[in-house]
């Protein structure tokens, strides 16, 4: 799908990246009366250079509370290993807010949450540099990526986040911010990037209700780069074509819509609200 | 975008049926976060079409590319708030003074015509990037207004001219240029990443200190919404004191290294120019720092220790 002028057409190079990244994943299916389409795909400029795509995505179900736990994260492109730190975040984070579910937390209390993510960080470079002192500045330098999780239970939706990850609210063809603002048109872009492992305690949370009609949207700034808030064209495609939930293969495809100058890594998450 | 946490809780979503209530923090941020809102005003979302630079001791100058319109002033005028693309501003700011004659100028022009060639040829950074070219003597001009790197675009040929190096003029060619630029891309409905200038000099300014020091408190003021990252870098006679004093950063300030070739050392220049517009378009999307650049071969960074 293309949205406006079309980015170049590439020869897509495999990556080669230890362990392995595939340029695209996508899931989906439904949960507690929710509905999940999740895609993470390879910018243009990596396909390009051959490099790993450094979003990632995770989903899990915690059953006895019928609670999504959802995460994307972005990975930093200065850090070297930055696509496993992604990997890691979201395996680690969706992993503690299902701990404190068993616990019979009634909300999630999120500053555990990205510090036990940041410590895999943090114990991750330790492993692989073999320097067990090493500390959350040196993980930062190769593993540091941004994060945002989200617990779903029925209309309730907890959000929190560290970096430039946003989570929006879409309501037919408005997209309000939950975690995160919109593109701001008035400023410059640019200028530094809040991250894991060093960034764990600046995270921000926020409640939200998922109404029937609603979707919850989770993203990385792949998309909401080109998204811009939500009043532009790739606002009113993406609007219309999650109308209802597409395909899975689908999903992904429209995720990786070609629109000049836009060519980072994108990742999705879209929660349907259960039907009234 | 870099989204600006703090500002983003206390907003919350609009108001509207079914909205959720303002959301509250549950962390509290660490000190401060990395970015802060830029200060002042919205930028006018009208399309604004500035006049043609003419700062004070600026000559204006018909633009090289007749008959070509640079990219940045083509192309329909969007609505508000939609967007249609990202842009990074680059600029090369360099001396055409007298002391640039000969080998030292060619070596210009050539790694001017390289540039354009290599970014033409790369299919996804050209549409990134808006390049423009200023040089300076004793007066300051606009050689190639904030133009797409296409293979037909006309490049200036620059010549050494005019007595004088006025470093004043070039710096307060930038202030003026730069908001205009920026404001003009933003209402062709592109997303604007902060502005880079690459400064070149081969000498010392020949105007009183205070002078071009003013021009360039300006330039850096941090209330200047689109002051740029500058690099500076010094060949020839240049003096690293004030070469160091010109850059954004002290790890963005370039000596030659001493005994090298100015012609070699501009050459090699010109190669990292291109490649930091390489690097930092790749990274566009990041922001984790603007500007990537690494030291060209046979410079000395200012910053580094002394040995």
């Amino acid at each position: 799908m293309t949205i406006g002028e079309p980015a170049a057409a590439i020869e897509a190079r495999l990556a080669a990246a230890e362990p392995y990244r595939p340029d695209t994943i996508a899931d989906g299916g439904t949960a507690f009366g929710l509905t999940v389409r999740a895609a993470s795909v390879r910018g243009l400029y990596k396909r390009y250079t051959g490099g790993p795509r450094q979003d990632d995505l995770c989903l899990r179900l915690h059953a006895d509370s019928g609670t999504l736990i959802a995460a994307v994260a972005d990975g930093v492109s200065g850090a070297s290993r930055s696509d496993l730190g992604a990997a890691l975040a979201v395996r680690y984070a969706t992993a503690a807010v299902a701990r404190q579910l068993d616990d019979g937390c009634g909300s999630v209390d999120w500053g555990p949450v990205f510090e036990q993510a940041a410590w895999a960080l943090v114990e991750e470079h330790r492993r692989a540099c073999g320097d067990a002192g090493a500390g959350v500045e040196e993980a930062s330098g190769s593993l540091a990526t941004t994060l945002l999780v989200a617990a779903v239970r029925g209309s309730d939706v907890e959000v929190a986040a560290v970096g430039d990850s946003p989570a929006f609210l879409l309501r037919g063809k408005v997209y309000d911010a939950v975690v995160g603002e919109p593109e701001r048109f008035d400023g410059l872009v640019g200028g530094g990037v809040d991250a894991l492992p060093r960034s764990a305690g600046a995270a921000f949370a926020s409640r939200c209700s998922l109404e029937s009609g609603s979707i919850l949207l989770l993203c990385t700034d792949g998309l909401a780069m080109p998204l811009a808030g939500g009043a532009g064209e790739v606002g009113a495609t993406l609007a219309r074509e999650l109308a209802r939930p597409p395909d899975v293969v689908d999903f992904a495809r429209l995720l990786d819509f070609s629109r000049s100058t836009y060519d980072d890594d994108r990742s999705l998450i879209a929660v349907w609200g259960p039907a009234r | 975008m870099k989204i600006k946490l703090p500002s983003n809780m206390r907003t919350g979503p609009p108001t509207g049926a079914g909205v959720p209530e303002p959301p509250e923090p549950v962390t509290t941020p660490v000190g401060e976060p990395a970015t802060t809102p830029p200060a002042g005003p919205a930028a006018p979302v009208e399309p604004v079409v500035p006049p043609p630079v003419a700062a004070p001791g600026v000559e204006p100058e018909p633009s090289p590319a007749t008959g070509s319109k640079p990219g940045l002033w083509a192309g329909e005028q969007t609505p508000a708030g939609s967007v249609i693309g990202q842009v990074l501003p680059m600029y090369f700011v360099g001396d055409e003074s007298h002391s640039m004659a000969g080998e030292p100028i060619a070596a210009v022009n050539q790694g001017l015509i390289d540039l354009r060639d290599e970014v033409a040829k790369h299919p996804l950074i050209g549409k990134k990037v808006r390049f423009g070219i200023i040089t300076f003597a004793e007066t300051a001009q606009t050689r190639l207004e904030l133009s797409e790197l296409s293979e037909d675009l006309v490049l200036p040929t620059l010549s050494p001219r005019g007595r004088g190096t006025s470093y004043a003029s070039a710096l307060e060619a930038l202030r003026q240029t730069i908001p205009a630029d920026v404001a003009l891309l933003k209402g062709n409905g592109y997303q604007v990443h902060r502005p880079s200038v690459f400064f070149l000099s081969d000498g010392l300014p020949t105007e009183k200190p205070e002078k071009w020091q003013a021009r360039l408190a300006e330039l850096k003021d941090p209330s200047f919404r689109e002051r740029p990252n500058i690099l500076a870098f010094g060949v020839g006679e240049a003096d690293p004191e004030v070469i160091g004093a010109l850059a954004s950063s002290p790890r963005y300030g370039f000596m030659m290294t001493q005994g090298a070739s100015t012609a070699g050392a501009i050459a090699e220049f010109a190669a990292s120019m291109l490649n930091s517009m390489v690097a930092s378009a790749e990274r566009l999307d990041r922001g984790e720092r603007t500007i990537e650049f690494e030291k060209p071969e046979g410079f000395v960074q200012l910053d580094a220790p002394l040995v």
